[in-house]
């Protein structure tokens, strides 16, 4: 709905201000709009972040390296296993240490989950929130599906704490990858209902598309990165442009859209689902058995045999606990490919077991500074559609 | 002098330093068990091996001098193998007690292994077991399987105290550290060896088991309980004083803190004044109450005043000089006198090591500072033996810890306002009593009987009854219709210092 589409009457009326949140139900992550406003037509959009700041960054400075994998849980909580794979990938290249083969293919599997779920919540906060509450419950129930593996392996459902400097807490459970194949025929099942009724639907469509348009341009102007980026047409993805783990050696496609709106960035999120199902599938095909930590005891907690056992594991165990992995001074920059894009992560170590500083770059926060530019001539309605389709997350955007 | 090179950097030394002198002059840090800047080298943890050019093995760094010419690594290949190995040597037969044990978090052998080893264990066999938790003194435990024979305890008994109390006895792998038969370790600074043993294996028994030591908050601060001034680092947690540490200072107590001075600390504990005590009754525990009562008593005082009684101030020798200031000032300015009384605790026993006989920590200061804002000072027994002391209406003193006097036939006391940390005999016979913040609760500086000004600062905040001595003064001063001017520690303190001598550290 723009303007054009609709008669004005010629009014005259005064620039109207409006807050719109932080507590507006749609404004979820917690963030506040200013909006300027002709009668319904957006004149600008000042938008107010840091209601969810938790001082993420300062936080980790008291705690040791392991002591973050917690609090990166909750940057991005929709996809929380790939903060602590950024953020675990980060101290390794510091520490200028390679994670055993197994653990590398276990990342990734989880990091792909992490995407899956969070296009799915993507996709279904918009549906709902344009009417669609089906499509909603049908998103939501896929994700559910690796929850439950999750709480399998980690423990957790939401937050796992899984990653550790030099590995992850603990192996795959031996009935990880059946489970997954079960939940990934059900995503798909899911998949082809939610886009029976979405893709075509002439409420939903008519909402979406056209509507928020960035154009590719534009959109590397703002330093837009993933599903957002790529709907504009830029083939970026960090996962091909700087493979990490085992990106280069599985097969997968970067969709990207044609016109950088709405519809098009709910169509790049729905093709990249069915992508990480078939990153997903080949790794389990390639990953081989051993160990899952990096075996330096200056760096991974030694096995609890060990730590129960014998006095050496014991000390290590202590100083790692107390101290934290000896982590040699210097500055490093890392980032993977989150759910919402680029997520970077720079770590300064002074040589200490805490980070001397730690800054994230979060993918959203470059991408919600654009909102007012997509959005400025829209109705204020459009703010919903384009909100959601790029998926704010506070978490994230706040630290 | 000598000139050598060390990991490929040339330092000039003094002739007869050692190598680990000569490397920590560079700046680089050789790991040491059994070395310690106040013992007698005795070479046998072997951690500190270093690789020197022409020799034939590597070599203790505690021990080999520097020579003219010398050429040291510490970081190459061979002494990175010599660590490890002496570590999996020293932890063969360590027992897995990290968690149960009191020096874990401050234990140089787990960091040690941390940093220069942290190699799982190849061992295959089973430890050597020996006694646990002998209580082989008055003050200390002892765990045998946790010794790694280092002999800093021996040494410290046979060349710092003499008392010759601690042996090695048996062989190999049966090595352990004993106490001779049917005696003990009674040595009155037994818990150094504590503090000197780089493992948990010689604990206090006073700490034994009561705060893991990565909670604990040090704090310099100064031992009240002789003259010497040891200074020390008060270890404090969730508000409690745990422990007591020397810290070093080779112009006072070296490395060293006396037994009976560690373990005073509990005495704050007892009969805590926390509240205010008009007439005995209790006031609330808050600051304003004890205001409230600071009022009380300067009502009363004013009252006695008024009606031409004399009013005379009594200083422990036990407050900071800060406090002594305000104190002074107080008699001076607003009680009108000429004269104060400086009350001592009895005198203590003198050792040859560090405690002194007056046991007292800042008797001498509080005298001096006396002398020096014009004011006479006399001792209270001898003043209380005169006959001037019946005509005495009322009496303020700041700081309790001293022997009641006997009161001089005839006496017309009617008040007695006393601030104090705790309820002994003086602040029992109190009719206002006033809490203030006990020693390692507060920040002051003291003179000690060398004549130095140190500083100790609190390890703890104190009760939220108890008000600084130096604001309830001002506070009853201004009640009285005077001034001791401004009321803050830092102007106290610039103001005594100035009197005193220059500063921290510098003599009286």
């Amino acid at each position: 709905m723009t303007r054009e589409h609709l008669p004005m009457p010629d009014l005259t009326c005064r620039e109207m201000l409006l807050q719109m949140g932080p507590s507006h139900p749609a404004m979820h992550g917690t963030v506040k709009l200013d909006l300027r406003l002709d009668g319904e037509t957006i004149v600008g959009i000042d938008t107010s972040i840091g209601f969810l700041h938790r001082g993420f960054e300062k936080m980790c400075e008291a705690s040791t390296w392991n002591q973050c994998f917690p609090y990166a849980d909750r940057l991005n909580y929709v996809s929380p296993a790939i903060n602590g794979v950024g953020l675990a990938l980060a101290v390794e290249k510091l520490l200028g240490i390679e994670v055993p083969e197994r653990t590398r293919y276990i990342r990734v599997i989880l990091s792909e989950i992490a995407r899956i779920q969070d296009h799915l919540t993507a996709i279904a906060a918009a549906a709902l929130e344009l009417g669609g509450f089906t499509a909603m419950l049908w998103a939501v129930e896929a994700r559910d599906h690796y929850y439950y593996l999750f709480e399998d392996v980690a423990g957790a459902r939401v937050t796992l704490s899984y990653c550790r400097v030099g590995g992850v807490r603990n192996d795959l459970t031996p009935d990880f990858r059946e489970k997954f194949h079960k939940a990934a025929a059900i995503t798909e099942r899911l998949m082809v209902d939610i886009d029976k009724l979405l893709t075509r639907n002439r409420i939903f469509v008519d909402r979406m598309r056209h509507l928020g348009v960035m154009s590719a341009a534009q959109a590397v102007d703002w330093g837009f990165s993933g599903p957002c980026l790529r709907a504009s047409g830029v083939p970026y993805d960090v996962r091909k442009d700087d493979p990490y783990l085992v990106y280069d050696r599985v097969d997968f496609d970067v969709p990207v859209g044609d016109n950088g709106d709405n519809f098009d960035r709910y169509l790049v999120r729905m093709e990249e689902i069915r992508q990480s199902l078939r990153i997903v599938r080949q790794c389990f095909d390639q990953m081989p058995e051993g160990p899952v930590n990096h075996p330096d005891w200056q760096v991974t907690h030694p096995p609890k045999t060990e730590v129960y056992g014998t006095i050496e594991g014991m000390i290590a165990q202590f100083e790692l606990v107390f101290r934290g992995p000896v982590v040699p001074a210097g500055e490093v920059f890392h980032s993977v490919e989150g759910g919402n894009g680029e997520l970077g992560f720079y770590v300064v170590s002074d040589g200490s077991g805490r980070p001397y500083r730690l800054h994230v770059r979060p993918p959203c926060f470059a991408i919600m500074q654009a909102l007012g530019d997509m959005l400025k001539g829209s109705m204020v309605a459009d703010i919903i559609p384009t909100f959601d389709s790029i998926n704010m997350i506070g978490g994230e955007i706040d630290r | 002098m000598p000139v050598l090179t060390i990991d490929s950097r040339q330092v000039e030394v003094e002739p007869g330093t050692t190598l680990l002198k000569a490397a920590a002059k560079l700046g680089i840090d050789i790991p040491v068990f059994c070395y310690h800047d106040g013992l007698p080298v005795a070479a046998n943890c072997r951690m500190c091996l270093v690789e020197v050019k022409g020799a034939a093995k590597p070599c203790p760094a505690c021990e080999i001098q520097a020579r003219d010419g010398m050429e040291v690594l510490t970081a190459s290949p061979l002494v990175l193998e010599a660590r490890r190995s002496v570590l999996e040597f020293i932890l063969l037969n360590h027992p897995v007690d990290c968690p149960i044990c009191d020096q874990a978090g401050e234990c140089i052998l787990q960091d040690h292994y941390f940093d220069h080893s942290a190699s799982p264990s190849r061992t295959q066999v089973r430890k050597v077991h020996k006694a646990k938790a002998v209580p082989v003194g008055p003050n200390v435990t002892l765990d045998k399987e946790r010794c790694i024979n280092c002999t800093r305890c021996v040494r410290f008994c046979r060349e710092i105290t003499g008392s010759r109390q601690l042996v090695q006895v048996q062989r190999g792998n049966h090595t352990e550290i004993s106490v001779f038969p049917g005696r003990q370790l009674d040595d009155p600074y037994s818990l150094c060896t504590v503090d000197l043993c780089p493992v948990g294996a010689l604990t206090s028994r006073d700490f034994r088991f009561q705060k893991r030591a990565w909670f604990l908050k040090p704090a310099p601060a100064i031992c009240p309980e002789c003259s010497r001034g040891c200074n020390v680092w008060a270890d404090a947690a969730d508000g409690k004083l745990w422990r007591i540490r020397p810290r070093e200072n080779p112009a006072v107590n070296q490395w060293w803190a006396c037994d009976h001075g560690r373990l005073a600390f509990h005495r704050f504990e007892q009969r805590r004044a926390d509240r205010a005590l008009v007439d005995y009754a209790p006031r609330e525990t808050s600051r304003a109450a004890t205001l409230e009562a600071a009022a009380v008593a300067a009502q009363r005082l004013q009252a006695i005043r008024s009606q031409g009684g004399r009013i005379i101030l009594i200083l422990s020798s036990m407050i900071s000089l800060e406090e002594g200031y305000a104190a002074l000032r107080f008699a001076s300015v607003v009680l009108g006198q000429k004269l104060v009384l400086i009350a001592s605790r009895p005198d203590g026993e003198k050792d040859a090591l560090l405690r002194t006989q007056d046991a007292n920590c800042n008797r001498d200061g509080l005298s001096k500072l006396a002398a020096r804002m014009g004011l006479g000072a006399a001792d209270l027994a001898g003043f209380f033996a005169t006959a001037q002391a019946a005509e005495v209406a009322g009496l303020v003193s700041v700081g309790a810890e001293y022997a009641v006097p006997m009161l001089p036939e005839g006496a017309r006391m009617s008040e007695a306002v006393t601030l104090a940390h705790c309820l002994d005999p003086v602040a029992d016979k109190s009719t206002v009593l006033l809490p203030i913040p006990g020693h390692f609760e507060k920040d002051g500086h003291y003179v000690n009987s060398a004549g130095l000004v140190q500083r100790s600062q609190p390890a703890l905040s104190p009760p939220d009854g108890c008000v600084q001595a130096h604001v309830l003064l001002s506070e009853i001063a201004s009640k009285m219709g005077g001034s001791l001017g401004s009321s803050d520690l830092a102007s106290a303190r610039t103001a005594a210092l100035s009197l005193i001598g220059t500063g921290e550290g510098s003599h009286a």
